[in-house]
């Protein structure tokens, strides 16, 4: 029995923890249109949809030299084995201190650069939602917004403007 | 979390230390079963990669048959090792809920009954297998409705909270907006690219009408001609703006169209009853409409085809400064009460925005106009002559004045001295048009200002006054009505402002000594 639990245990990290395939290419070769303005990685999303649970510019967080690092994204899911996490959490960590600044929902997560391939006819319904949440849960995803979470926490509004 | 990690890890190890020092490891009779769910796992990973909507089925189904081979590679008489399909069940029920759980049970249910009809299995052994795989299914489908009842309900209001934050992150944005601006048409584009699509409340056009009076009319308006035109420019807004203030500042090219028509719409408050416009205005309520008649909003506007709209009237002070039409005609997303709520909220601050900014508008009108002709004052007179010279900008200068314009007060009243100077003023502004300026100078004396037009272009206008002038009647004096006009050009005549006055009404007192009703224009020599 020791192998089968090790086999199961094996099956379970195989479907959730380890990302094997990588889909960039595929998904930009076969849904993305050949004279795409965007790859995946690089398509921006609405920022204004961004929730911040602190106040932007922050005084604190703001003026701390290592901002950037002390940020941490986290992917939540709702229920442990959905194949796509429902939120996306910014933490700020700094010594024991440790608080989430801001979070985005992916039921309002959107990508306007699909919303304008969707009204051009150039992807289905269908393809229009696969690519919104592959872009979601995408690596670069992670990238834009802890940068993004940043530069409202350390911009003075006057500046903004 | 990260405590809540390890400890799951060292609590697997711990469970598969025990069942080491009870079994041993078999890895010639399981190995099979580890690369069987090696194989099983990347099949379920490929198609978590590539069709995300079959992942769980396949996890369950996959599961399941990992369970059946392991049973029948182990050949297990353990009466415990149907157990096992408690993998299964559990994935079944905390990845697709009740059916999910109900299914794998049935299932499983079936592969003990097909075990006990081909293979053997005691009756006593067959029902507790199933009895004790029920109750454990009872406790988990329980343990599933509670936790799935939580989490969409934490669900639902997460999602609430997140759109009130995004509205008032959006109002805040837009009242310090507001607040800096300075003339109408800015607060417009304020205004509206707040509600409509690409950064604000997403609404696909919206328009906005303001009540003068007893009247309503056409201010502004914001929307694209197309469904693909609709989602390009979203697409740029995000593209290449940030926030609020550089979309504000943006040239997108709106439906230039719709904008011309709503400029043109002027409805009387008395006529139309059935216009929502109107009904609105006079209601002070707003309103939702579905499947509405685009043929009740007057011959204009019938063609832009409202039929899912909201209206919302901008109150101030219990007075109702404008209203906002506003409609989804090319995502065709229903607008629900919750958006109309929205709305309503940001229709107040825009209502204040707007009465601030007009009265600021009518005070500023009033500061340099003057109240008996309606012309621009002598203030403003000043201020234009200095801003055309700061800015270099060649114009040329008329002084005017009304031939023996003291005898008409002497002989008729000063009533009719005040009707000539209004007859004038109104002569002046219809022939000068979109050329220049009029000003009311002082007592009789009027001055027009006309921006990058030649000295011949100011005489043809002279004379037009002049033609114009003697048309007029007055209600008691049979005189008739005559100018002087002395004409001088900046920078060629002179290069300061009192120069060039003094140059212009020299030439209006030989105008006036040549026997009135002249014109004098000729360069200095």
């Amino acid at each position: 029995m020791m192998i089968t639990g090790l086999s199961f245990l094996l099956f379970l990290l195989a479907i959730y923890k380890v990302p094997l395939f990588k889909r960039d290419g595929a998904i930009e070769r076969n849904m993305m249109p050949e004279n795409a303005e965007f790859t995946i990685a690089s398509m921006p999303f609405r920022v204004e949809r961004i929730v911040y649970y602190v106040p932007v510019p922050h005084h604190t967080y703001g003026k701390d030299p290592h901002l950037i690092d002390n940020l941490t994204v986290e992917y939540v899911k709702k229920k442990a084995f959905d194949s796509h996490p429902f939120a996306i959490q910014v933490y700020y960590q700094n010594g024991q201190e440790r608080k989430m600044v801001a979070e985005v929902l992916s039921h309002r997560f959107d990508v306007p650069y699909l919303d304008t391939l969707y009204g051009e006819n150039l992807l289905s319904k269908k393809e229009y939602e696969y690519l919104r949440l592959y872009k979601y849960n995408h690596p670069s995803t992670k990238d834009l917004f802890k940068n993004e979470v940043a530069k409202k926490l350390s911009t003075p509004i006057y500046q903004m403007k | 979390m990260k405590h809540n990690k390890i400890l799951f890890y060292v609590y697997i190890l711990i469970l598969l230390f025990l069942i080491y020092q009870i079994e041993g490891i078999h890895l010639k009779q399981e190995g099979v079963i580890l690369i069987f769910s090696a194989v099983l796992g990347l099949l379920i990973n490929y198609v978590k990669s590539y069709n995300p909507t079959l992942h769980k089925f396949s996890v369950v189904f996959g599961s399941f048959l990992l369970v059946l081979f392991a049973l029948v590679v182990l050949e297990t008489s353990s009466p415990l090792g149907y157990l096992l399909f408690l993998f299964p069940l559990t994935l079944a029920t905390l990845g697709q809920g009740i059916y999910g759980g109900l299914l794998v049970y049935g299932l499983s249910v079936l592969a003990l009954y097909f075990r006990a009809a081909y293979f053997g299995l005691t009756l006593n052994h067959l029902v507790s297998s199933i009895l004790v795989l029920g109750l454990a299914s009872v406790g988990l489908l329980y343990y599933a409705t509670l936790h799935h009842q939580m989490i969409e309900n934490n669900e639902d209001w997460l999602e609430k909270l997140h759109v009130k934050i995004n509205e008032m992150t959006l109002l805040k944005e837009v009242t310090s907006s507001m607040q800096s601006a300075l003339d109408i048409s800015k607060l417009n584009k304020i205004v509206l690219t707040a509600i409509t699509a690409g950064y604000g409340l997403g609404f696909n056009r919206a328009l906005v009408f303001l009540v003068d009076g007893d009247e309503v009319y056409g201010e502004y308006a914001i929307g694209p001609s197309s469904r693909a035109e609709a989602y390009r420019i979203w697409g740029n807004v995000v593209t290449r703006q940030s926030n609020l203030h550089e979309v504000i500042d943006s040239d997108d090219d709106f439906d230039e169209t719709l904008l011309d028509m709503v400029k043109k719409i002027r409805l009387s408050l008395e006529m139309d009853h059935h216009n929502p416009i109107i009904t609105c205005v006079k209601d002070k309520t707003p309103r939702l409409i579905h499947r509405g008649d685009p043929e009740q909003f007057g011959p204009q506007l019938s063609r832009f085809n409202f039929e899912n709209y909201a209206v919302v009237p901008m109150i101030s002070r219990d007075r109702v400064v404008g209203v906002f039409l506003v409609d989804n005609r090319y995502n065709e997303k229903p607008i629900k009460d919750e958006d109309l709520d929205t709305l309503i909220t940001f229709s107040g601050q825009s209502a204040l925005a707007f009465e601030n900014i007009l009265l600021m508008e009518r005070v500023k009108s009033l500061a340099i106009t003057d109240e008996l002709t309606t012309l621009y004052n002598h203030r403003y007179y000043k201020e234009s002559i200095g801003h055309y010279m700061k800015e270099d900008i060649p114009f040329t200068l008329m002084v005017i004045d009304v031939d023996d314009f003291k005898q008409f007060n002497e002989n008729y009243g000063h009533a009719i001295g005040d009707q000539v100077l209004q007859k004038v003023g109104h002569t002046l502004k219809k022939a000068v048009g979109d050329l220049g300026s009029p000003f009311r100078y002082g007592g009789d004396e009027f001055t027009i200002i006309l921006p990058r037009e030649s000295r011949e272009t100011a005489v043809i206008v002279a004379k037009t006054i002049q033609e114009e002038i003697l048309n007029i009647t007055l209600d008691t004096a049979t005189t008739p009505l005559t100018l002087s006009i002395g004409v001088a050009q900046f920078p060629t005549d002179a290069k300061c402002e009192k120069e060039l006055f003094i140059l212009a009404d020299q030439k209006l007192k030989f105008a006036k000594e040549s026997g009135k009703n002249t014109v004098r224009w000729e360069v200095p020599s």
